[in-house]
């Protein structure tokens, strides 16, 4: 019997309406993404990435079609049911949208919001930033950190909570090399050695590298992309753990 | 539901300059209902001590009767009819006025309040003061309010080495007792003196009529259906009032027909909207300044509730922070004022509790305020 698909998408179309014009921005879109792979979701601005993202993620309900996360249909789900599911989701964000007035500690500690004990919760946020090579920043606030740091900090934040699927939008833009290899370094372990999946909307070529496989959005219509020959980029030296 | 990071105190800390403004206009605010309650409650309570002291259970008035200084007379014989009605155990009349009393050091004049009490029967609860009663067997007689404004004279002082012979409206009079009873905004001394005495001092008042009669009923008669008899009892040119009533009225005239209800009113409602204003400052500050963050929380699972619970408590926070300076600041003026005006001002535990309360309440109504835009937050907008 096969694992249940972290995603698992059929005939998924989406249209934002105006009262000017109604724009569809998903086509009748198939998507399955398995436990263990990382999958890079790629296409230009306004191809429908984000839709496909906040829809996978239950921040937005789907329209038509079906859509499954985690095993659960999302077509009729409460809000509360929907906060709930958020609650196995790790959700990386292209800002770091940390709390200002709490540590890097803190704010990964916040992720962990009723799910177990504060001493647990302080020592599983000081592992993952340790993951992350921050252990020595556990206690500097946000603005203590550069922009690679905050970024690192928030994908702790994500991964700490150990989600079964990670979501993530462009989480290495405007990062230096250094920042993006850790970010993606940390999510393409965390997919390997556990049961998640991970979706990244991006246009970054050194994180579509690192995935499984590649898709393509263009006018809301989703193709499987090829895998690219950068993956063997020096910059990415794990990379290559393709279909 | 909190991981054990104390958020809400964090985030009020991290803009110092802020904080100390929104503690400063919540510590205004509780300062100034503590003493717009306090003087408020002051000249209220003062307005009826007096009244408060009449051993009576009903209390008769004439309808033109307006507040203590401006009674209105009626006949004594409405008090002898009042007699008839069943349950009704004793009656005793009050006359009221205000005179020049010579303060016996300088000579100088200062208008007192004087209450013509009969010599026999009950008038006051207070054990003392009624005793006292007894010292007045001579026209020239008065009791002195030991605790009257000093611009009287140190009357107390001098009773206690001798005798003190002084002048009301240009009566020689002789004090023959002491009571405790203040100053109140409507009266700075008081004096108490016989039926005879008043007559003396108010050769032209007339001798049947009076300004308050009071009535004490015979033990197991319950007051209302007493309250209806005497009604029944006497003609309708008097107002028959229960002694809570009268009490009731005597405030009531202090809160509607004078700006001091008004005044008191402002001052309390200024006060508030100084907390409410200066809390919602600061925190729909801190709620738009951490939208971003706040819609991350929402997106990984963080319920509206939680924001609530945060605002709350930054709302317990600065009210936490800010009632006990404005406490200790209004206990102040209390000391100072009643020093000052010899009215006593006094802090109770349950206004303290109810001024926390409200200042909690107002900081809390501006936290609600100020989260309405966190209820519309869509954590879609961060993507």
């Amino acid at each position: 019997m096969s694992p249940t698909p972290a995603i698992a998408v059929r005939s998924l179309s989406h249209t934002y309406r105006s009262t000017q014009a109604d724009r569809a921005v998903l086509r009748s879109v198939d998507l399955r993404v398995e436990p263990g792979q990382l999958v890079a979701l790629t296409g230009a601005s306004g191809s429908g990435k984000t839709t496909l993202l906040t829809i996978c993620g239950a921040l937005r309900s789907p329209q038509e079609g079906e859509v499954h996360v985690l095993g659960t249909s999302l077509f009729g789900l409460g809000e509360e049911q929907r906060r709930g599911l958020r609650g196995e989701i790790g959700f990386i964000f292209q800002g770091h949208h940390l709390i200002d007035a709490l540590t890097a500690g803190q704010n990964v500690v916040m992720s962990l919001l009723g799910r177990v004990p504060p001493g647990d919760a302080t020592r599983r946020a000081a592992r993952a930033l340790d993951l992350l090579g921050l252990a020595d920043r556990i206690d500097d606030l946000p603005d203590q950190l550069s922009g690679g740091e905050k970024q690192r900090v928030a994908v702790a934040r994500a991964l700490v909570r150990t989600p079964r699927l990670v979501l993530a939008d462009e989480p290495s833009a405007s990062l230096d090399d250094t920042s993006t290899a850790a970010v993606v370094d940390a999510i393409r372990t965390f997919v390997d050695h556990g049961e998640a999946a991970a979706l990244i909307a991006t246009h970054d070529a050194r994180v579509v590298a690192r995935a499984d496989r590649i898709l393509h959005l263009h006018a809301g219509v989703l193709s499987e992309g090829a895998v690219p020959t950068s993956s063997n980029s020096p910059l990415f030296p794990s990379a290559g753990r393709l279909p | 539901m909190n991981p054990g990071v104390p958020v809400a105190l964090l985030q009020l800390r991290r803009n110092p300059r802020r904080l100390l403004i929104a503690v400063a206009g919540l510590v205004m605010s509780s300062f100034g209902i503590l003493c717009q309650m306090g003087f408020e409650d002051s000249l209220f309570r003062s307005a009826t001590r007096l009244f408060t002291e009449l051993d009576a259970d009903l209390v008769v008035i004439s309808p033109q009767y307006q507040f203590m200084v401006l009674p209105a007379q009626f006949s004594e014989r409405r008090l002898q009819q009042a007699l008839g009605a069943t349950g009704v155990n004793a009656v005793a009349s009050l006359r009221l006025g205000v005179a020049p009393f010579k303060n016996p050091i300088t000579g100088i004049n200062r208008t007192a309040y004087i209450v013509g009490a009969p010599r026999t029967g009950r008038v006051f609860i207070d054990p003392d003061w009624q005793a006292q009663l007894r010292r007045l067997s001579r026209p020239d007689a008065v009791l002195f309010d030991a605790r009257s404004r000093p611009e009287f004279g140190p009357v107390g002082q001098l009773h206690r080495r001798g005798p003190v012979v002084t002048e009301i409206a240009r009566e020689e009079v002789q004090v023959a007792g002491l009571f405790e009873m203040g100053a109140s905004f409507s009266a700075d001394g008081t004096v108490i003196v016989s039926d005879e005495g008043f007559l003396r001092i108010f050769p032209h008042r007339h001798p049947g009529l009076i300004d308050v009669g009071l009535i004490t009923l015979e033990a197991g008669h319950d007051a209302a259906t007493v309250l209806d008899d005497v009604r029944r009892q006497v003609p309708d040119d008097v107002l028959v009032l229960t002694h809570a009533e009268f009490n009731a009225r005597e405030q009531a005239y202090w809160r509607s027909t004078t700006p001091a209800g008004f005044i008191f009113n402002t001052i309390f409602i200024v006060s508030l909207l100084v907390g409410v204003v200066s809390a919602y400052q600061i925190l729909y500050s801190d709620v738009m300044a951490h939208l971003s963050q706040y819609a991350t929380l929402k997106a990984i699972g963080y319920p509206d509730r939680y924001f609530r619970r945060l605002t709350f408590e930054k709302a317990w926070l600065l009210s936490s922070m800010a009632f006990p300076v404005g406490f200790l600041l209004a206990e102040a003026v209390y000391v100072g004022a009643t020093r000052l005006t010899l009215v006593p001002l006094v802090m109770t535990p349950g206004r303290v509790v109810g001024v926390y309360v409200i200042t909690l309440a107002a900081a809390s109504a501006a936290g609600l305020v100020a989260i309405r835009r966190l209820r519309r937050l869509d954590p879609t907008d961060l993507l």
